[in-house]
């Protein structure tokens, strides 16, 4: 119950949603939001990857010229319509008959698809009510890292959540039989978190439920990598900037050849996200209210290391052990028990931890009486010791460390496998933004 | 001020019409409340706000018998009009008439004439026709699942308003304070306005989410 209680003004409600961030847009970013078209004509400029458009029907005349030689499979979207409302996706063409098949399966004649573009044209999808205009443009082909989860035809797409240039939290949305090829949740696609840092994906929801496998073929829904996924949050950050609104939903498909691709943004991002991540937007909202951010590059590098990191907790949870790169911000208490930062390599082919002369100087430590032989490539040599105190990751470690001449070298610490038995070793995992700003 | 209600009614104003007129805004506001605060969902404030007038009007078993009927009607027409292309005000006027049509050979068909549907109850059936236009919309927009979910709690809004609407010593407060009536409406209103909170069925929905334990 106190959980509850801390935990409400965490979650984002549409009130508040509406309140702080949809009615503080101005108008005409908005207006363009709204309207598929110049959004991607906005996009284009920008120089971001958008599906390609095959033809626009504007009205009745370019309805009634149109000749209808469509291709194998398409999506066809009314130019203003809200939550996937109106939009069919169609990928394949039965041989003799002008018939196609709607992902989803089932069969729509042509003038199934002519009546469809009527209704558009009509107004029947978009929330104004005025009359729309018909938008064809290719079908994102399906990439083979989505193809066991995905309901065929169907175009899978990552949902992320940016703010001001930071990507603030995503999710993969994964079509099924009854949305019909649209990855939308509340037309019942499934919507899966994804740990921001690495791009994979963790617990899973189907129409607000949790569920750990899609329902009909049995695939684990957590694990999967997103392909490209630093590029999709550059991406989805790129597009929030030149939207000009400030919390903007960007869906991104990613075509098996073409990459990432920019299928639609959303002026007004649903908030179930929060269920399929399992936490709550707002609490990430505040985490960086203020911060004034200048490249779409920073915005995701600092999502990555705020937001991130789930599937290394629950690694470090199974292990026991704590996660660290090759290079490692350590403190070490000096004489006076302060803490002083260094940047340390991380060396598993050296069993003791070595220190520089110069460091062990400054850091006014005082060489232990002892000496150790060492056996090296350039043959035995005996070394001085230092007894050293410092910590990597918050973990304490008291060792006898050597000291060795270390000017010249970019490190004046490396940590070897003596030191390293509380640690899993990842070589990917990249320094802290502050620690990379006290290396440059 | 205070003396406007009086003053009315002696010029002839009858004390239902200023009743309903003062509890008009009443309605607007809880309807407003179901939907910031509870998170029910409506087809717009006016159709329920305007549903349960019609419900007044025409009573209650026959205001709904009426939106039945006219709402099987409009979409079976809709539907059979859409064969043929009109532009869509005629084709709107179209579904209209034969709907009017349709609707009174059904009425003379079922023999409503034990119901009170003389001239004093025209209202009721012109504000449901009108807003047989957006049930017919509704459905082509949304899947079927949303559409009758969205046509349901309509009327249930409409019909708790109705209820609302009945309430005598409502109407006897909005008569004998209608300045302190409307000032307490609109604060309620500036509350709503402002209200950030989780709607009911958000913590329903969220649930889970709200028994997560934090972590730091």
């Amino acid at each position: 119950m106190i959980n509850a209680i801390k935990n409400y003004n965490k979650i984002l409600g549409l009130n508040a949603r509406n309140l702080d961030y949809v009615l503080k847009k101005d108008r005409t970013s908005l207006a363009i939001a709204d309207n598929k078209i110049k959004v991607k004509r906005m996009l284009k400029m920008a120089g971001l990857p958008v599906p390609e458009t095959y033809a626009v029907i504007k009205n009745e005349k370019d309805f009634k010229k149109f000749d209808w030689d469509l291709p194998k499979s398409f999506v066809l979207k009314p130019n203003q319509s809200l939550g996937g409302e109106g939009v069919l996706i169609v990928y394949g063409k039965k041989k003799n008959s002008p018939t196609w098949i709607k992902a989803g399966q089932s069969l729509i004649p042509l003038e199934d698809i002519k009546h469809h573009v009527y209704n558009i044209l009509e107004g029947n999808f978009s929330p104004s009510e005025k009359s729309d205009k018909a938008v064809f443009e290719s079908r994102v082909r399906l990439h083979p890292a989505f193809k066991p989860y995905t309901f065929k035809g169907g175009v899978p797409d990552v949902r992320v959540v940016v703010y001001e240039k930071i990507p603030i939290m995503a999710e993969l949305r994964l079509p099924t039989k009854a949305s019909e090829g649209r990855s939308n949740l509340h037309l019942g696609g499934i919507g899966v978190g994804i740990d921001m840092k690495s791009g994979i994906t963790t617990t899973a929801i189907l129409r607000n439920r949790l569920v750990e496998t899609v329902p009909d073929t049995r695939h684990v829904l957590s694990g999967i990598q997103i392909p490209q996924w630093k590029d999709v949050l550059r991406i989805a950050a790129l597009a929030q900037k030149h939207s000009g609104i400030s919390l903007l939903g960007v869906d991104i498909a990613i075509d098996r050849d073409k990459g990432p691709m920019i299928f639609e943004i959303n002026s007004r991002p649903g908030i179930s996200i929060q269920i399929a991540n399992q936490s709550p937007l707002r609490e990430r909202l505040k985490r960086i209210e203020g911060l004034k951010i200048k490249s779409a590059r920073r915005g995701t590098k600092i999502a990555r290391e705020l937001f991130g990191g789930e599937i290394e907790e629950e690694l470090e949870e199974i292990s026991g052990r704590k996660i660290i790169g090759i290079f490692e911000e350590v403190e070490i208490i000096d004489k006076n028990n302060n803490k002083i930062q260094v940047i340390a390599k991380i060396d598993t082919g050296a069993y003791r931890t070595s220190i520089g002369k110069d460091l062990i100087e400054k850091l006014g430590l005082k060489e232990s009486k002892k000496t150790i032989n060492f056996v090296s490539s350039l043959g035995r040599e005996t070394r001085h010791v230092v007894d050293l105190e410092f910590s990597i990751v918050g973990q304490k470690i008291k060792t006898l460390a050597s000291i060795a001449d270390r000017s010249g070298l970019k490190f004046n610490m490396i940590i070897g496998r003596r030191d390293l038995k509380y640690f899993l070793l990842d070589p990917k995992r990249k320094l802290s933004i502050d620690g990379l700003d006290k290396i440059e | 001020m205070t003396n406007i209600i009086p003053y009315l009614l002696s010029q002839g104003v009858s004390q239902e019409v200023l009743a309903y007129i003062l509890l008009t805004p009443l309605i607007a506001t809880f309807i407003a409340f179901l939907r910031q605060v509870v998170g029910l969902k409506s087809i717009g404030v006016y159709h329920p706000l305007l549903l349960a007038f019609a419900f007044v009007g025409a009573g209650l078993k026959e205001g709904l018998i009426l939106f039945l009927l006219i709402a099987v009607l409009a979409n079976a027409i809709t539907y059979l009009v859409k064969k043929f292309s009109f532009l869509y005000l005629p084709r709107l006027t179209i579904v209209v008439t034969v709907t009017t049509l349709a609707l009174l050979l059904t009425i003379s068909i079922i023999r409503f004439s034990d119901y009170n549907l003389t001239l004093q109850s025209y209202l009721p059936i012109i504000i449901i026709l009108a807003l047989s236009d957006k049930l017919v919309t509704i459905q082509i927009k949304k899947n079927v699942r949303s559409a009758i979910f969205l046509i349901s709690s309509t009327i249930i809004i409409a019909l708790l308003s109705y209820l609302i609407l009945n309430i005598s010593w409502l109407q006897e407060i909005s008569l004998s304070y209608p300045i302190i009536f409307l000032i307490t409406l609109l604060i309620i209103n500036i509350f709503l306005g402002r209200f950030r909170g989780l709607r009911i069925n958000e913590i329903w929905r969220f649930k889970d989410l709200l028994r997560l334990s934090s972590k730091d």
